[in-house]
């Protein structure tokens, strides 16, 4: 079942984007992926896609720069982030907090978690 | 002393004088008064009779106007009243003790005869004074008739009562200021009796003589002793003169310590202006001296978290917080870190009369508590990284999600590849650990090194081979030991022998070589790989450092396997050091002392 939203996944590490990408697709959606920020940025920027799922500790763009470089595009057009870190602490919190549409989940994650929270978001979105 | 008898007479004489002087005065002055008032009263009498006309006086009302004269006459005043017609014949005579008869002829003439108001004085053989007043009536342009009144002058005695009142009081005044001033002295006199001088002795004991010539000489020496004092005084004062400047001295010698200070320090004093502030706090601060000693702390502080925290000071008297205040100073230094504290300085009875504000630099502390906590970050990142894809992949697989048998193949493979690399992550991170330890976990032993570079070659010979990599052996005839521990220098080298095959590109050379000197020996590893970036080289040998080129990052790797060798070659007082040129290869060199070979 194509639910027609394309996802798009940032992370360093080729098994994570391999997996999250088998997920996604089993799920319906399209997905696109990104080996790190800027590849990441360039992506939302051309092809606009409806979530972004990121990685926080990644070479040369990191999630936490990704994230407030695009939360000012969210304002016109609004997409989940679902920024996957391996730790979070209070500081981290505070800034995801300070992002729109923003939502955190630590690594060791269920892909079947993930790609509930999207389906959520997708829901709500809907009504 | 018979200037001070003479003194005393002519001050007698002057008091007599005075005494007798002022009740003239004043008698004088009364008479006149007296004779002014007497003149007065006799004018407007007279000028009332001569208002009315003679026919009036004599037909209606003379009997009223006699009783009305009779009746000033009482009061010893009016002595007699004449109205004589323009023949001079008598109209009009009121004298009761017939004092008209006594006016000599010339006033009596001139009274009658003269125009206007005519005022005349005379006095009967009997010694009594009179004034007469005249003044001519007119009707129809016509003189008709004359008044003529006689007043008495009340005859006054110099020596009467009265006159004594006022010298009396005098007298009494001045006798009771003697008498007064007397007892003042004796008093003062005694008070300075019982002024102990430096022997001990009173002035009284000086000269116990009890009169006035004691007194003086009593006075003289106080005065004198006073002197002695008043110099003993400044000789004091100068004393504390030196003290201050010696305090000052030492003042501006504290000053210039604090000055040399590697942290700030500011001085309030209780009107909570500031007294001294250190040049490291001027720089942090953007001031300078001049615009701040002398100012309120209000005035010289501008940054907000400093005042806060001053403030928060001021409430919290007596229990700081121990831990300070951390800030940062933008705008002067904008990549350092600060801690700010305070302290009051008290007095005896407790009472702050000095705060002092302290800043010290924390930068360090801060750096080295954000590698602590990076590094956290780092091995949660690098542990939680495999074991996400193992719980990934294990859970797609247990859920039948993955019913293809080449993605079923694909995925065993990545779990089993997951957990190796886990593993090996925790080997390295164990190994790091025992690294760090240091010479304590370090079994030094006799190292050969014909046994190191055959151990590390193997380690790495099939990935090499795999890459149709060749590895040449560049050593001496004779291998030299080293102490040193084998397992943690084999390890060392396989790291950097490692990476020369990890990021090199296929068909590459890689030279291992060993040279010997009197005390060291050097292992020189030589590829023909990617090369490093110049901006990366002083960071390889920080853990968890990853180069962002494409051809690093396209390997595995923690980046902790550099930072594993820096730390064991640091270990074994040894160097490494690096050289590399992008594209075209790199060099390692570690040299390292051959150290005590006896051991073993």
């Amino acid at each position: 079942m194509d639910k027609g939203k394309t996802i798009l996944i940032i992370d360093d590490d080729v098994h994570i984007r391999r997996i999250l990408e088998i997920k996604f697709k089993l799920g319906g959606y399209h997905t696109l992926s990104a080996k790190n920020g800027e590849e990441g940025l360039e992506i939302i920027n051309n092809q606009k896609p409806d979530a972004v799922i990121s990685d926080l500790n990644m070479p040369r763009l990191n999630g936490d720069k990704l994230c407030r470089l695009t939360d000012p595009i969210k304002k016109e057009r609004p997409f989940l982030t679902i920024i996957i870190t391996a730790r979070i602490n209070p500081v981290e919190q505070q800034w995801i907090s300070e992002m729109t549409d923003t939502m955190f989940m630590e690594k060791p994650f269920s892909p079947s978690k993930v790609v509930d929270a999207i389906d959520q978001y997708f829901e709500k979105k809907a009504f | 002393m018979k200037k001070t008898k003479l003194v005393i007479l002519a001050l007698f004489f002057f008091v007599i004088v005075g005494i007798v002087l002022i009740p003239y005065a004043q008698f004088k002055k009364e008479t006149l008064k007296e004779v002014k008032r007497i003149k007065e009263r006799g004018q407007s009498l007279v000028g009332m009779m001569s208002l009315s006309s003679t026919a009036h006086l004599e037909s209606k009302s003379n009997n009223s106007f006699l009783r009305e004269l009779s009746q000033n006459a009482a009061n010893r005043e009016i002595a007699y009243c004449i109205i004589q017609n323009d023949e001079n014949k008598t109209v009009i005579l009121f004298s009761p003790e017939n004092i008209h008869e006594q006016v000599p002829d010339i006033i009596k003439n001139n009274s009658l005869f003269k125009y206007g108001l005519i005022i005349q004085d005379f006095s009967t053989s009997e010694g009594h004074k009179f004034i007469e007043f005249a003044k001519p009536v007119f009707k129809d342009g016509k003189r008709v008739s004359t008044v003529r009144l006689g007043l008495k002058v009340p005859n006054k005695n110099f020596f009467s009562f009265e006159n004594y009142i006022l010298p009396a009081q005098i007298l009494f005044f001045i006798l009771l200021a003697l008498v007064l001033g007397y007892y003042w002295t004796l008093l003062i006199f005694k008070r300075l009796d019982r002024i102990k001088i430096n022997d001990g002795s009173s002035l009284k004991d000086i000269n116990s003589k009890n009169d006035i010539q004691g007194m003086i000489k009593n006075l003289e020496d106080y005065l004198s002793h006073m002197k002695n004092k008043m110099n003993t005084a400044d000789s004091q004062q100068e004393k504390l003169e030196s003290h201050l400047k010696l305090s000052q001295f030492e003042n501006n010698k504290l000053f210039t310590v604090f000055n040399a200070f590697d942290f700030g320090i500011i001085l309030i004093d209780g009107r909570d202006m500031v007294f001294f502030i250190n040049t490291y706090f001027l720089d942090l601060l953007g001031k300078t001296h001049d615009d701040s000693i002398d100012y309120t702390v209000d005035e010289v502080i501008e940054h907000e978290d400093l005042k806060s925290f001053i403030q928060q000071q001021n409430l919290v008297e007596g229990h700081h917080d121990a831990n300070g205040m951390e800030m940062r100073f933008e705008e002067t230094n904008p990549e350092k870190f600060y801690r700010a504290f305070s302290s009051n300085i008290t007095d005896a009875e407790g009472a702050v009369f000095v705060k002092l504000i302290m800043m010290e630099n924390i930068s360090k502390e801060k750096e080295a508590e954000k590698s602590q906590q990076d590094f956290v970050n780092h091995i949660a990142h690098e542990l939680r990284t495999p074991l996400t894809n193992i719980k990934a992949y294990n859970e797609m697989m247990m859920d039948g999600e993955i019913k293809n048998a080449e993605m079923q193949k694909e995925f065993f493979n990545t779990i089993n590849d997951e957990t190796n690399r886990l593993a090996k992550l925790i080997s390295s991170i164990l190994e790091l650990a025992e690294t760090e330890i240091g010479q304590l976990a370090a079994k030094k032993d006799m190292v050969k090194t014909d046994w190191l570079l055959e151990g590390c070659i193997e380690a790495v010979e099939a990935v090499a081979k795999e890459k149709n990599m060749i590895i040449e052996r560049k050593v001496p005839d004779n291998f030299p030991k080293i102490s040193g521990d084998k397992e943690m220098l084999k390890s060392a080298l396989i790291n950097i022998l490692g990476n020369a095959v990890k990021y090199s590109p296929e068909n590459g050379t890689i030279t291992f070589a060993i040279k010997e000197t009197d005390q060291m020996v050097v292992f020189e590893i030589n590829d023909t790989g990617y090369g490093i970036d110049d901006r990366d080289i002083p960071h390889i040998f920080e853990k968890f450092f990853r180069s962002e080129n494409d051809q690093v990052l396209n390997e595995s790797g923690s980046g902790l396997g550099l930072a594993i060798t820096a730390e064991i070659i640091k270990i074994h007082d040894g160097v490494i050091e690096v050289q590399s040129e992008l594209g075209k290869g790199s060099r390692f060199t570690i040299t390292i002392p051959k150290g005590d070979l006896l051991i073993g």
